[in-house]
């Protein structure tokens, strides 16, 4: 339930992971001498390129009263910079045909362009002069915290399923600081000032705290001298210490209930899970991810074949699981009630609490975790064809604080994953202890 | 596996096709030279005029029963999608809305063998294949992704030409899925975005299938029979009208093979529903408010515009795009950077009702709403009167020859092209928009706009709540390059008169 805010587009998830078919991609790594981490994986399909600046600043390192000061910073790179005016550098990019934007999550904040290989260079020239020198004015940050209290409403305030997630993850990291929402509380929103956005810039916006990573058709040789020249004039600075929020091991079991505007109830079970970052192996957590999958991933899943299309006490399920978490994520299942049917969120949790029950007691057949498997699998195949999405996935690894190099060894991870592996992290992880809900009703104030 | 095999082979042996074109990319004619001043060296340093596409060809035939299909083979990665789209859309309702969307929703609820939605998803999701489906008042389409291992994508695109031609669409299933169909109006009812879009539609073309919700009313839905659900199968899901696509890693014999597999698979053409007529006038009502309790007003401004074929479409198109898409367009310009307003706001153009559509959706406080729409009105008709300026319109060719490049390299990328091509029978030409843009002119967009969407045309649709009306905060003066190239100049731009 990573949320990410981008720039300029609503609200999106991190695309589905990728897939490496043997042997891995040419991938080259180097570091410029200011602590600039730089990745470039070759993909010769099509005479492009992405361009991806990651930041190891995100709402988890936000302080009370100042939350959403990141995705603030990280709208207010676009306004204005050594070499930009307010809007330049969106319109340069957009003139040569790139797909660009910028989203902050609660580990990272990212800026990403994709466009013709010969327009690297220019990408490059433009992050390192926003990264070093944008000019952050009051005038222009005025209008601009509207906008962002408009994207608040527009994705926050009106869309009952997201209120309920901002709030149900205030219970569910009690000690963590991932209760933050991304975009920053309201209240908050209303008095954050470009003083404060400064610091925040200057303090987080080193060369060492960020991974450059490249993907597309290019080679070490085309890219490393345009790094060097664009970047490796920026000054080293100290560094400030990454978060890493993990959290306690047995919260106790909590419950939100909320009524809203929606047409059917619904029904959010969040259980306090590792991530690949803090997992004691790498293997549970890509357990976590099968169970993830075989429970809510598809519609041959558990949740979906027996409550949704047997039982009807669901009309929608899906789950979530943050692999790339830096610190202690969540594993959510969501669910809207199927409101032709009596069902409370009361008596649906019942009947998935005995789903779960049968996991953590029976392990599921082989036939069946081949299922979720093949499908992680051939999600990965299909995300290789958004150069994209490939660069996500490595810049997130390195942003965790894990080698961009567990990517092209996920799918023999998965592969060691055993039926009796997936009753343990059910026994283990999906209990009442480290389970947070909420029982969204619906209101009928808008019949 | 040897069943799949073998529809494979026999497939193969009845397949007869006519080759009509196949066509290579050539790179886009050179944009305008000359980028705007700036202090990027890159820049300068950069030749920005010449880029060429990845090359790709385009195969088109027709199967015996008359699908025309188009392919792109891209072999690098191994995986396959194949897009089948039928004229089976909710215009073709006739007297039973909603009978298009439960013939939809029943494709995937039952073929002979699995008789459950989770049954055909098991099998699809043991072999690591993807199925979309999308309904909309013109056209049902469906997409299989797969893996090009065959033992993957043999069984896959069995099921899925079984899922098209012989769905079971049994009673139990159709209980179901009227249930279904009802979750989805109420959700449907709740959303702002889909209340403002329905009453659009209303506004725009009342009394007729055009104005109707895809999914009808619970009460047309409650007396649809199977039988009615049957004969609907057979008129649209023919061939009659019906289009593939397939792009990624198969051979040119592979792909025709599978083209000719579904065509084989489909009901027998009988006696064709007649062509849905466009409407004969538009409605007269031009404003609609739907009271709401919320944080934003959603506003949706829009007007009938052309059909892909009209010898004004990629004028007007072009001056929708330069006016309103992307974040530098005057609608971004005015409403988000200088006054922050909105988060977004964008203008559309999609096919309806046998020509356009084209609309303006944003969302803002309630408190700006009637200055807003004013706003954008009085933007709107500066537009007509005075077309593009020559730094908008160079702009918008850059980025047009650019994003050319950038816009047809996934597989899903080239899919999505190529399902255009397929539908509006345009040249087999992956570049073909991009290089009619090139030859554009300042008077024949102006022109274009000018004629086709007039002031007085425009409906607005508010969903929202009401409250006090406030004047829009004054816009923020917005310095864009100085010609030298070495500063900002200060730009108030466009003040409402």
């Amino acid at each position: 339930m990573d949320t990410l805010c981008s720039r300029m587009l609503p609200c999106l998830a991190l695309a589905p992971l990728l897939a490496l078919a043997a042997p891995p991609p040419t991938t080259h790594e180097f570091l410029l001498d200011n602590g600039l981490k730089v990745i470039v994986r070759e993909d010769h399909r099509a005479p492009l390129v992405t361009s991806q600046l990651w930041f190891k600043v995100g709402s988890a390192d936000e302080a009370p009263g100042q939350t959403g000061l990141s995705h603030a910073l990280e709208h207010m790179l676009y306004k204005g910079s050594s070499k930009t005016c307010p809007g330049e550098a969106s319109a340069i990019l957009e003139s040569l045909g790139a797909s660009e934007n910028a989203f902050t999550g609660k580990d990272v904040t990212a800026y990403h362009q994709t466009l013709p290989k010969p327009y690297l260079g220019v990408a490059f020239e433009l992050m390192a002069d926003l990264m070093s020198t944008a000019h952050l004015t009051p005038e222009d940050f005025a209008s601009e915290i509207s906008v962002i209290q408009e994207e608040r409403r527009l994705s926050v305030e009106d869309s009952p399923l997201d209120t309920a997630l901002e709030r149900l993850e205030t219970l569910a990291y009690p000690s963590s600081s991932y209760r933050t929402p991304v975009i920053g509380w309201m209240n908050d929103l209303r008095t954050l000032n470009t003083a404060q956005l400064r610091d925040w810039y200057e303090s987080r916006y080193a060369p060492g705290n960020a991974t450059l990573v490249v993907v597309g058709d290019v080679t070490l040789d085309y890219v490393q001298p345009l790094a060097q020249r664009y970047f490796g004039g920026l000054a080293s600075r100290p560094l400030t210490q990454t978060v890493k929020p993990r959290e306690l091991p047995q919260p106790g079991e909590r419950r939100l209930i909320l009524n809203q505007p929606v047409p059917a109830s619904q029904l959010i079970m969040a259980f306090n899970v590792p991530s690949l970052a803090t997992a004691d192996t790498y293997r549970t957590a890509h357990a976590l991810r099968l169970m993830e999958m075989l429970l809510a991933g598809s519609q041959s899943a558990r949740l979906q074949k027996h409550l949704q299309h047997k039982e009807h006490v669901f009309s929608h399920v899906s789950a979530s699981y943050d692999l790339y978490s830096r610190g202690d994520t969540l594993l959510t299942l969501s669910t809207r009630l199927d409101s032709s049917q009596p069902t409370s969120p009361e008596t649906a949790q019942i009947r998935v609490w005995d789903l779960l029950e049968e996991l953590r007691t029976t392990p599921p057949s082989p036939e069946e975790l081949e299922r979720a498997r093949t499908q992680l699998i051939a999600q990965r195949v299909f995300a290789r064809d958004s150069i994209m999405n490939t660069a996500i996935h490595l810049a997130a690894l390195e942003s965790a604080g894990l080698s961009w190099q567990l990517l092209d060894q996920e799918i023999a991870e998965l592969k060691k994953v055993t039926p009796e592996d997936l009753r343990q992290v059910a026994e283990k992880y999906l209990i009442r202890e480290r389970l947070s809900t909420a029982h969204v009703l619906a209101e009928k104030k808008h019949g | 596996m040897d069943k799949s095999a073998h529809v494979f082979r026999s497939a193969m042996a009845g397949f007869a096709f006519t080759l009509w074109l196949s066509a290579s990319p050539v790179a886009a004619d050179t944009a305008p030279a000359g980028f705007p001043k700036s202090r990027l060296q890159s820049l300068s340093e950069t030749d920005t005029s010449r880029q060429t596409p990845r090359p790709l060809t385009i195969k088109g035939w027709k199967t015996t029963t008359d699908i025309k299909t188009l392919f792109i083979r891209t072999a690098e990665l191994p995986m396959f999608d194949v897009h089948v789209s039928f004229a089976a859309g909710s215009a073709h309702d006739g007297d039973n809305p909603g009978l298009a969307a439960l013939t939809f929703s029943l494709f995937n609820e039952g073929v002979s063998g699995k008789n459950d939605h989770a049954a055909i998803a098991e099998v699809f999701d043991g072999l690591g294949a993807k199925v979309g489906m999308v309904l909309d008042q013109e056209r049902a389409t469906f997409t299989l992704r797969s893996l090009s291992d065959p033992d993957k994508s043999a069984p896959a695109l069995q099921l899925f030409t079984q899922m098209l031609g012989q769905p079971s669409l049994s009673d139990e299933a159709l209980l179901r899925v009227k249930s279904e169909l009802r979750g989805l109006q109420l959700a449907q009812q709740q959303q702002p975005a889909d209340i403002a879009r329905q009453r659009l539609q209303e506004l725009l073309a009342p009394d007729t299938p055009y104005a109707r919700s895809i999914y009808g009313t619970d009460a047309d839905m409650t007396s649809i029979t199977r039988q009615a659900v049957q004969t609907f199968h057979r008129q649209t899901h023919s061939a009659s009208q019906t289009q593939i696509t397939l792009v990624g890693d198969l051979s040119v014999e592979q792909a025709q093979a599978i083209s000719l597999q579904i065509a084989n698979a489909l009901p027998a053409p009988t006696v064709a529903l007649p062509a849905v007529e466009p409407p004969k006038a538009f409605g007269t009502e031009m404003h609609h408010h739907v009271e709401r309790t919320q944080e934003q007003t959603h506003v949706l401004l829009g007007q009938p515009s052309l059909s892909r074929q009209h010898e004004d479409f990629i004028a007007l198109y072009a001056g929708t795009l330069i006016f309103g898409s992307g974040a530098n367009s005057r609608l971004m310009t005015e409403l988000r950077n200088k006054r922050g307003l909105v988060y977004d706001v964008s203008i559309r153009t999609k096919d309806w009702a046998g020509g356009g559509l084209t609309s303006i959706a944003l969302q803002t406080s309630p408190q700006f709403v009637n200055e807003t729409v004013a706003l954008v009105k009085s933007m709107l008709s500066d537009f007509r009167r005075d077309g593009p300026s020559q730094e908008e319109l160079d702009h918008f060719k850059r980025r047009l020859a650019n994003a050319n490049i950038t816009g047809s390299a996934s597989n899903g990328q080239i899919l999505a092209r190529l399902i255009e091509i397929n539908r509006h029978h345009l040249p087999l030409d992956l570049d073909f928009f991009a290089q009619q843009v090139q030859s554009l002119t300042l008077e024949q967009i102006r022109m274009a706009v000018d004629k086709h969407l007039p002031d007085d045309q425009w409906r607005v649709v508010t969903v929202g709540p009401t409250t006090p009306q406030l004047p829009l905060p004054q816009p923020a003066i917005v310095p864009t390059v100085e010609p030298s190239g070495h500063s900002c100049r200060a730009d108030a731009g466009f003040v409402a008169s």
